[in-house]
């Protein structure tokens, strides 16, 4: 958290969602994110991350209590917000909508109702930020898994939202994809962006997380430092990173 | 899903894409249109005019045909259907079922199909789904009442759609094949468990769809931009109107001297 900022950028009080088959999504949760935080959501699966993370940009509403972003009731400022909060699917296919590399990133402008000359700029700069613009008339199916995920971060950046939400980034990354993803996340935290993740995967982003939030059943079990809250991983179905097992310090996987 | 090559947008540098798409549109439609009324003298001329726009946008022709494989069932039915429904001289070593108008009405429509089939194909591969798009949105913008930027909007979906249930049936087919589906040769069988599927799949991608359009800001109204059109644009509007034309003119005079000439 910066020191400056004291009100949260997002405010969630007391939510409850419930899916349709009356299966709790999120049961009494209230949380509170700062402006240029890097929080990591870690859970098993169905422990409610991917719903959490759903409220944050109005994509879910909760049947019970509220969702503020920006100081905007996600309820009533849904179109605002979802300009605020940009997300990073967990599948990238699921996402890419253009037939080439620039359309997939000029979708969101285009949607804006922005003026082309802007657009382009915009286009051309978050291609560039990514470091796509090799790749820039090509189809989207055609680039590898990290650069389709790039693609996907380039099409939110196009957006300029301040807050960007991931769903498990890493999932179906080699190597070679996990560290230009988390290179990626590591400049936007340095640029001043709010970054909100979520993975069971800890030991990849360990080093760069400011705040870690555990979640089970819905709810959040514990939320501090990460380094206050390794011992505890275990204890709800997450992998405690090999370096912490063996007393070690946990390299980060950019060194 | 790179091997598959309809229905999908392919850069390039040629001549065709240069074209404003409102105009390419327009002659799409217009050669379709040509296509369904024209003789066989004239399908040919469409048929040339296929095999110069793939030579000149690098389209393997070949491998075009091998893709659209499941498509020839539909042209086969499409043919027997014409069969067996027109009527004429029966062909005698057939049984009297078959006439020879019906034989050749078939063939016909098959091919008209298959041409409409290829023009499409060609459109598509040269054409941006975000210019598909603004093009409808242009055409239906002009009529009244009519909510023409969701209509082009889930056009342009649909059109992003075709690639993904090809590839969808292309994983679910190499799926059961190692499963050794091969070996059940009931149809029926079989079916459902492509079908079904497939299905579930689709609908599972449109909802993730819905939702990551969703989650841009999509709400109806999206930014068009409308460029002005270039004296290519215009003469290449003149080149498809006067080959259409020129088309129908020989085309119906071919016929009139047949006439003529059973006639004398």
């Amino acid at each position: 958290m910066s020191n400056n900022d004291t009100t949260p950028i997002i405010q969630i009080t007391n939510i409850t969602y419930l899916y349709p088959n009356n299966t709790i999504g999120l049961k009494q949760l209230s949380l509170q994110i700062y402006k240029g935080e890097f929080v990591v959501i870690a859970g098993s699966n169905g422990s409610g991350k991917t719903t959490l993370l759903r409220h944050f940009n109005g994509l879910l509403q909760p049947q019970k209590g509220q969702v503020r972003v920006c100081n905007m009731d996600v309820k009533t400022h849904h179109f605002q917000i979802k300009q605020h909060v940009g997300m990073i699917f967990q599948n990238p296919d699921t996402q890419i909508i253009g037939e080439t590399v620039y359309d997939e990133v000029a979708f969101g402008p285009e949607n804006l109702c922005l003026d082309r000359d802007i657009i382009n700029t915009r286009v051309h700069h978050a291609i560039q930020d990514v470091g796509l613009t090799h790749v820039i008339n090509q189809a989207p199916y055609t680039l590898s898994g990290g650069e389709k995920r790039r693609l996907a971060i380039a099409g939110i950046l196009a957006m300029q939202s301040d807050i960007i939400v991931f769903d498990e980034p890493f999932s179906e990354l080699d190597y070679t994809g996990v560290k230009q993803i988390l290179n990626q996340m590591v400049r936007l935290h340095q640029k001043g962006h709010t970054l909100i993740v979520t993975t069971h995967d800890i030991e990849k982003i360990y080093s760069h997380a400011s705040r870690m939030i555990i979640m089970a059943d819905g709810q959040i079990q514990k939320d501090g430092p990460p380094q206050a809250l390794l011992i505890d991983l275990e204890k709800f179905g997450i992998r405690e990173p090999c370096g912490s097992r063996y007393g070690k310090t946990i390299e980060s996987w950019l060194t | 899903m790179a091997d598959i090559v309809l229905f999908h947008y392919q850069t390039g540098q040629a001549w065709i894409y240069k074209i404003d798409p409102r105009i390419k549109l327009f002659c799409f439609i217009m050669i379709n249109f040509c296509c369904m009324i024209s003789t066989p003298l004239a399908l040919i001329s469409y048929l040339i005019v296929i095999i110069s726009l793939a030579l000149t946008i690098n389209l393997s022709l070949i491998k075009l045909m091998l893709q659209l494989k499941y498509f020839y069932v539909i042209l086969c039915l499409i043919m027997i259907s014409r069969w067996l429904t027109v009527p004429g001289d029966p062909i005698n070593c057939l049984g009297n079922m078959i006439t020879w108008e019906g034989m050749l009405d078939g063939i016909i429509s098959a091919w008209r199909l298959c041409l409409i089939i290829l023009f499409g194909i060609i459109f598509i591969r040269t054409t941006r789904i975000s210019q598909v798009r603004t093009a409808i949105f242009w055409y239906l913008n002009a009529i009244p009442f009519i909510p023409s930027e969701r209509i082009a909007f889930m056009f342009s979906l649909t059109i992003r759609f075709i690639p993904i249930l090809m590839e969808q049936s292309q994983e679910i087919i190499i799926a059961q094949k190692s499963r050794c589906i091969e070996k059940r040769k009931n149809p029926f069988y079989r079916v459902p468990y492509f079908v079904i599927p497939l299905f579930r799949k689709s609908f599972q991608k449109a909802e993730d769809l819905i939702i990551s359009i969703e989650s841009r800001c999509y709400h109806g109204q999206r930014h068009h931009a409308h460029d002005q059109l270039k004296s290519n644009d215009w003469l290449a509007l003149m080149i498809v109107c006067f080959f259409c034309m020129l088309i129908y003119f020989l085309d119906h005079m071919t016929l009139e001297l047949n006439q003529w000439f059973q006639n004398l």
